[in-house]
Formats: structure tokens, sequence, C-alpha cells
């Protein structure tokens, strides 16, 4: 969603660095790279709660 | 008795295989209308900025007898141009034709996608509902827009879905099969390859430890072998382009670069090259340097996650977490490599509905894909 509020319609703004659409690309990988911590940590807390190491 | 109950008791009333038949083919509908309609009004309508032009000056040069990578140079591997070359021989040299009968090739790959998580969801058992799963699918595609009918991502997002469930429904070499053409396709599946060994490793499966990759280079190798031949030098140059790529403006390590210079008067230059607008600065070189080994470090630490977390509880929940760290494994090459294209979430859209984590009894959790 936030790439879609930036792509295509407001890409040429990035182009010429305005401010808000630089801060909302921001965002938006920070967004993403939080979800790929929050999805490890999820996954270490589920299993330790399941019981361990299994398999 | 008025008609919603009235179609509610019917429907209770089908077989599951039956209602799930139902479903799925409700949102092959819905797909088709988002695709006919949604997507050529409101903002969607909006296709200014498109790879449309290069894919149909490639398929051009195949229909004048010119061989990719030695006549002329791509950056798309075999499988892509040959996305490429199809509508080009149904459109002749019309562009609106082309770009049709392209965006119709693409939603047939939607399509695809729709039939692979009713698939899915049939084996992950009750994790999710399939009116859920089919539902956020759904949500994610229109959250990305139009994008997706003017990139042949969406057929690479296909292709992986394709090899995960496979390989989850237990067809674990067709899986590596799908793998190795994927990779002929886009060279993100590759991605999924160390979870693959890692999955034969966990459970014992010796003989397909060495059998799978063995299946996914043969498959790789029918493809690649005509064009290595005719010309190894270009075909590698295809591989690559993409290693040489400077820091692109919306990749994650930009921001920062981009932020300071309105903040604090760093400078950088904005330039074209490779196909896209990219960040220079002496500081940019050095993120770009880093990017390689940051995203092979995070990498490992999502495949080592997945051996150490990804095989506790039922059959179930260990196909869940195929999915659950192909997602993973798949942002963590998005969010740390030097180019974010806005059509690599594509990737992620089939993975994320699957992603939802029993929170206990009854509760799931979703890892909150919508709003990247």
């Amino acid at each position: 969603m936030l790439t879609q509020i930036e792509f295509p319609h407001l890409y040429w703004q990035l182009f010429i660095l305005n401010p808000g659409i630089v801060a909302e690309v921001a965002l938006r990988n920070a967004v993403l790279a939080a979800m790929v911590v929050v999805m490890l940590v999820t996954a270490a807390r589920e299993n330790r709660a399941a019981g361990g190491l299994e398999g | 008795m008025d008609i919603i109950t009235r179609v509610e008791t019917w429907y209770a009333g089908l077989p599951e295989d039956r209602q799930r038949r139902l479903v799925t083919a409700a949102f092959l509908l819905l797909h088709v209308l988002i695709w006919l309609v949604l997507f050529q009004s409101l903002w969607f309508g909006d296709k200014h900025i498109t790879d449309t032009p290069i894919y149909y000056e490639y398929a051009g040069r195949m229909t004048d007898g010119m061989l990719p990578y030695r006549d002329f140079a791509s950056e798309y591997p075999p499988l892509a141009m040959l996305l490429f070359l199809l509508p080009r021989l149904l459109s002749g040299n019309a562009y609106g034709a082309f770009v049709s009968w392209f965006e119709l090739e693409m939603l047939l790959a939607d399509l695809a996608i729709v039939l692979l998580i009713s698939l899915a969801v049939k084996r992950l058992g009750d994790r999710i509902s399939l009116v859920t799963a089919l539902g956020l699918y759904s949500l994610f595609l229109v959250s990305n827009g139009s994008i997706v009918q003017a990139r042949f991502d969406m057929a690479a997002a296909a292709v992986i879905m394709a090899a995960l469930t496979a390989f989850a429904c237990g067809r674990r070499l067709p899986g590596w099969a799908l793998l190795g053409l994927g990779v002929m396709t886009k060279m993100v599946p590759a991605l999924i390859a160390p979870l693959f060994l890692v999955w034969h490793w966990r459970r014992g499966e010796r003989r397909e430890l060495w059998q799978g990759p063995l299946v996914a280079l043969a498959a790789t190798a029918i493809v690649a072998l005509p064009f290595l031949v005719a010309s190894p030098g270009g075909f590698a140059d295809t591989f690559l382009y993409h290693a040489e790529r400077p820091l692109q403006i919306e990749s994650t390590w930009a921001s920062p670069l981009l932020g300071a210079s309105k903040l604090f008067g760093y400078q950088v230059r904005i330039l074209n090259s490779f196909g896209s607008h990219n960040v220079f600065s002496p500081l940019a070189d050095v993120f770009a340097f880093l990017s390689g080994p940051a995203t092979l470090l995070l990498l490992l630490v999502v495949y080592v996650f997945y051996w150490r977390y990804g095989f506790s509880g039922e059959a179930e929940d260990r196909m869940a977490s195929l999915f659950y760290f192909a997602a993973i494994g798949i942002a963590a090459f998005i969010v740390l490599g030097k180019v974010f294209s806005p059509q690599f979430l594509i990737w992620l859209l089939p993975l994320m509905p699957l992603t939802y984590r029993r929170a206990g009894p009854g509760r799931r959790r979703c890892s909150g894909r919508c709003w990247c």
C-alpha cells in the first residue's frame, strides 16, 4: 500500500527529492525491515512456546 | 426464510471439496474482474511508467530472427524472454495488442496463483480458511496496484508458489524442477533452494538432498544450454548485469542518503543507468558494496532460523513454516538489496496470506505485510 502511494503517481517527486516522498519511501523500507525482524522473532517465540527444537 | 439464509444453508450442506471449488471459482471470477475492470479505472489506470516497451522491443528482435544474448544483450533470463515473445507472436507489430496479450499472460499467472493458494490451504489443514487466504491475496494484489499487469514478476511469483506448493504436497523433485525453471524466469526463486535443502536434512531425506539440486540443475540446463552454447559470455552477462547495478533510488540503503541530502545538505547525484534511477556519492558506493554481504548474512540468519524453528509441531505446521520462511527470505532479499523496484513486492503476494501463525488455540496473527 505504501508502495502504491509512491509508484507510479509520485515517482518523479522522489526523483526530484521531494522531502515528503523521500520520507514515505523510507517509511515503506523501515516497515518491511521491521516485518522481517518481527517474523523471525515470532518464529523463535512460537517454537519455544511449542516445546523447542523438534523434527 | 430470506435469500441470504437460504444460500447459507445450501452452502453449509455442500461437501467440503465442493465448497472449496466454489470459493476458488468465485475468487477466479473476482480476479478476472479486478484485472479487466478495476485495473483499467480510477488511479489504477495510470501506467505511464511501464517496462512493456522494453519487452516489446526484445520480442521484436527475436521475431526478426535474432538470438538473445548472442545477437543482442538482455538482462532477462530465457523464460522471461519467452514470456515477451509469445504476446509478440500473437500481436504482430501492434504495440497496443502486444500489451493486451502480455496483460492476459500475467492474468493467467495470477489465476494460477489463486488455484495454488487453494491447493496449499487444503494441505495446511485448519491453519487458515480458504476465504481468508484468497481474500487477503486479493487485497494485497489490489494494494500493489496495476503494476502487476505491466511487469513479468507475476509469472515469477507463480513459479515460486508452484515450486513451494509442489514441495509441500510431497512432490519434492517436481518442486525442485520448478525451482530450476523459476531461476530461468527470474533469479529470485534461487532463494528458496536452501529452505528445501534444510527440509531434506531435518527430515532425514538423504537421497533427495542430492537428487533435488540435481533435478533443479537439469531443469535449468535444459533451458540455458542452447544459449550457453551460442554465447557463453553473453549469457553470463545477463546475471552479472544485476551484480553490477548501482544503488537504486528506492532501496533501503538509498533512503538515509536521500534523507541526509535534504536534512544536512549531503551531496548526492541521481542519474539514470541500468534501466533505473540510481544514487551516486562516495557513501553510495560503500553502501552498494555492503549490500551484497549484508543480504547474504541476513539470508543466512533466515536459513538458520528455519533449521532451528521451522520443524516443530505437526506436519501442517512444518508445511506452513516452509511458506513462512520463504516469505521472510524473499523479504530479506528485497529489504537489503541495492535495488528495490516496486514490482519486487509482487514476489511476496502469494506467500503472505499463508504466513498466518497460530498464536494459540483458535487464534491467528497476521504478519502485517499489507502496509509495505
